[in-house]
């Protein structure tokens, strides 16, 4: 019994972490209807910082509130230089556009680090929590509760405030908004940043739990947030949050049963039955798309 | 990296097979005024193992100076990169096979490559000096013209599991192996071996190589199983990874068996101080009491801030025997040969070689992690029970 809770915890905290980077990505496509293929280029180079600030011998929150930021600067210099000349074009156009950007930033990020996998220090402590008989990995939880606190102030800054539902009208129609008075590049601006921001939160919580920064997290974390938005019905936040703990459980229940060589094609797998079950995801709605 | 352009392929095949048999008829005269010896390396320059190719090429480079040192024939070499892909070697080996201007090729670095590769060597009668490659299909395919340095993969998972069990007193195993050729075949040797020593391996996971980067479930896997052995069959990235994760999940301590593959400064930063006094079994020892390997070791550090790995250390020893039997008179043709019947010390020791081309009576180097820094233990592994697998 130990044995699957303890696997449980292990999915949660995987999940909490794919969360908190499908959500920055669910963001950008609430509000665009873009698939923000830099996402995890940027969020690995947001990482990469944080580790160099790290090194420098920084405190461990200004390290990695500097990281964040550096992430919603870089977003949003790959808003101004890869979509925003582009965003009236093909919907194909962007969507290449931001997978040029994300190479570049992998090229980049390469030429300076280096390919090989770096280490990133332990910042949370990992003690076993009891509660009501069940024994979890501290964590594990402070993950989660990080990952949960983001989710839900992101959810009421969209949704209550001001910003929020500008945000809101330019996702409905661009022109209008414009036309309204809805200062629509600022709006966009900001939405890439607050993505950036809080994708670079997650890959750091990414690198302290799997220990390791890489090039190559790039890819993976677009991936992995892609399939998590895919899941939870892409352009949701609850829906994001859920999708990315549901991927997390299906990942180490295919390792627990198929072995660790076969996570993607196992959880993948799911994904697929899920979306043939339900197109628009688990929690997603079926006039999420705008022609 | 050699590319010919502006000749077609098969004007390049008919100038090939010309300077070849030029080359067989007119070796020894040439030698004799000190033309270079020239060498194809082959090895995995860009993609997944490209640290490798790096190895391979800085211990190229430091043999050139100790060849340059020693006099005789000049020494030249093109790198040709296989991205440690198989089609990709095979590729390599079709170039410098029809450029005909190589007298031996030194590589390929991973076996599938190098498995890959060998039919056409064989049939242009290349000589292949193999550093690394530790399938043991590479000696048993019938071929003549290769020679390695490394030792078989057979008798190496026969060893680390009599080291965890003989050594260690470890009846428990776990194996976490890389999902390829390489991994799968330790794993399928090493619960042979398991059996005949009287141990047991409780659990094993693969993982896929350069992708898999979370372990923690593996982690509680092997825990669950109560493990008493780690046995790694990875490189040092993922054996680091997966030590570190152990910790921070609460598994420490449990005894660690792994290949020279985790023999970089790399594995101990990665495992974030769970490496500590894990064991690595080596082809080669960095640590001998000899004065060429500390000269080597001294001076790769000095040129470039690292240990070298087992891929440099036999990468500069194939190029300096290739030198020295050159310079004494052997062609392409006879080289051989003339290896199988020769004894060579190099910077990883003294090696014979047997009539398939495999080493003879080398052994392994028992290295731990003391102080997080790597160190030699100087025991040897206790080959009991071992006798019923030979």
């Amino acid at each position: 019994m130990d044995y699957y809770l303890e696997q449980l915890s292990n999915g949660i905290a995987v999940g909490s972490i794919y969360a908190l980077i499908a959500l920055g990505y669910s963001l950008v496509y609430s509000i665009l209807n873009l698939i923000n293929f830099a996402h995890g280029y940027v969020i690995m180079v947001g990482a990469f910082v944080a580790l160099a600030l790290l090194q420098a011998g920084l405190p461990a929150i200004p390290a990695i509130f500097l990281a964040c930021c550096a992430g919603a600067l870089i977003a949003m210099g790959v808003e101004r230089i890869a979509y925003r000349p582009v965003r009236h074009s093909n919907r194909i156009v962007p969507m290449i556009s931001a997978l040029g950007a994300g190479l570049v930033l992998a090229a980049g990020a390469q030429l300076i680090w280096g390919p090989e996998v770096h280490a990133f220090p332990q910042l949370i402590p990992r003690v076993p929590v009891e509660i009501g008989g069940v024994t979890l990995s501290s964590q594990s939880l402070i993950i989660l509760a990080i990952s949960l606190v983001l989710v839900a102030a992101a959810s009421w800054f969209l949704h209550r405030t001001r910003f929020g539902i500008a945000a809101q009208c330019v996702c409905q129609d661009l022109a209008t908004a414009q036309l309204m008075g809805i200062p629509v590049n600022l709006i966009i601006v900001a939405v890439y940043a607050i993505g950036g921001f809080l994708g670079v939160a997650g890959a750091v919580l990414f690198a302290m739990y799997f220990n390791a920064v890489f090039i190559q997290m790039g890819l993976l974390a677009t991936t992995k947030a892609w399939a998590a938005a895919m899941l939870g019905g892409i352009g949701s936040f609850s829906g994001a949050f859920w999708g990315g703990i549901l991927l997390g459980l299906a990942e180490t229940a295919a390792v627990m049963t198929a072995g660790s060589a076969y996570r993607d094609g196992v959880s993948l797998a799911i994904i697929v039955l899920v979306l043939l079950l339900k197109p628009n995801g688990l929690f997603g709605t079926a006039s999420a798309e705008r022609s | 990296m050699t590319q010919k352009t502006g000749i077609t392929r098969r004007g390049a095949l008919k100038m090939g097979l010309g300077s070849v048999a030029a080359a067989g008829l007119m070796a020894r005269p040439i030698f004799a005024q000190g033309a270079p010896v020239r060498i194809a390396l082959a090895a995995p320059m860009t993609g997944d193992s490209a640290s490798m190719g790096l190895n391979a090429q800085r211990g190229a480079e430091a043999a050139m100076k100790l060849i340059e040192a020693a006099g005789g024939p000049s020494v030249t070499f093109d790198i040709f990169d296989d991205m440690g892909q198989p089609r990709e070697a095979a590729s390599v080996a079709r170039r410098i096979a029809d450029s005909g201007d190589y007298d031996l090729v030194v590589g390929h670095v991973n076996s599938s490559c190098t498995l890959a590769a060998m039919p056409i060597y064989s049939d242009y009668e290349i000589p292949v000096l193999c550093g690394s490659s530790s399938n043991s299909q590479v000696t048993e395919s019938g071929w003549d013209n290769i020679v390695r340095m490394t030792i078989r993969d057979d008798y190496g998972a026969q060893q680390y599991s009599a080291f965890a069990v003989n050594n260690l007193g470890k009846k428990k195993m776990a194996i976490l192996f890389a999902n390829d050729d390489y991994g799968r075949g330790l794993r399928d040797k090493m619960m042979v071996a398991a059996d005949a020593l009287g141990a047991e391996v409780v659990a094993e996971a693969g993982f896929t190589p350069n992708l898999d980067k979370d372990f923690s479930s593996i982690v509680s896997q092997f825990r669950n199983a109560g493990a008493e052995a780690f046995m790694l069959n990875c490189n040092y990235t993922e054996g680091g990874l997966f030590l570190g994760q152990a910790k921070s999940a609460g598994v420490e301590g449990i005894a660690t068996v792994g290949p020279d593959s985790l023999l970089y400064n790399e594995y101990i930063e990665l495992a974030q101080g769970a490496a500590e006094g894990s064991y690595i079994l080596a082809a080669y020892d960095p640590y001998a009491d000899s004065d060429t390997t500390q000269a080597f070791m001294s001076g790769f550090r000095e040129a470039y801030d690292a240990l070298p790995s087992q891929v440099a250390v036999f990468t500069s020893d194939l190029f300096i025997l290739a030198h020295q039997l050159m310079a004494a008179g052997s062609t392409p043709k006879t080289l051989i040969g003339d290896i199988k019947g020769t004894e060579f010390v190099g910077v990883g020791g003294t090696y014979h070689w047997d009539a398939k081309g495999d080493v003879k009576d080398r052994t392994f180097a028992v290295i731990t992690v003391k102080d997080g820094k790597f160190a030699s233990t100087g025991a040897a592994v206790d080959e009991t029970g071992l006798d019923a697998l030979r």
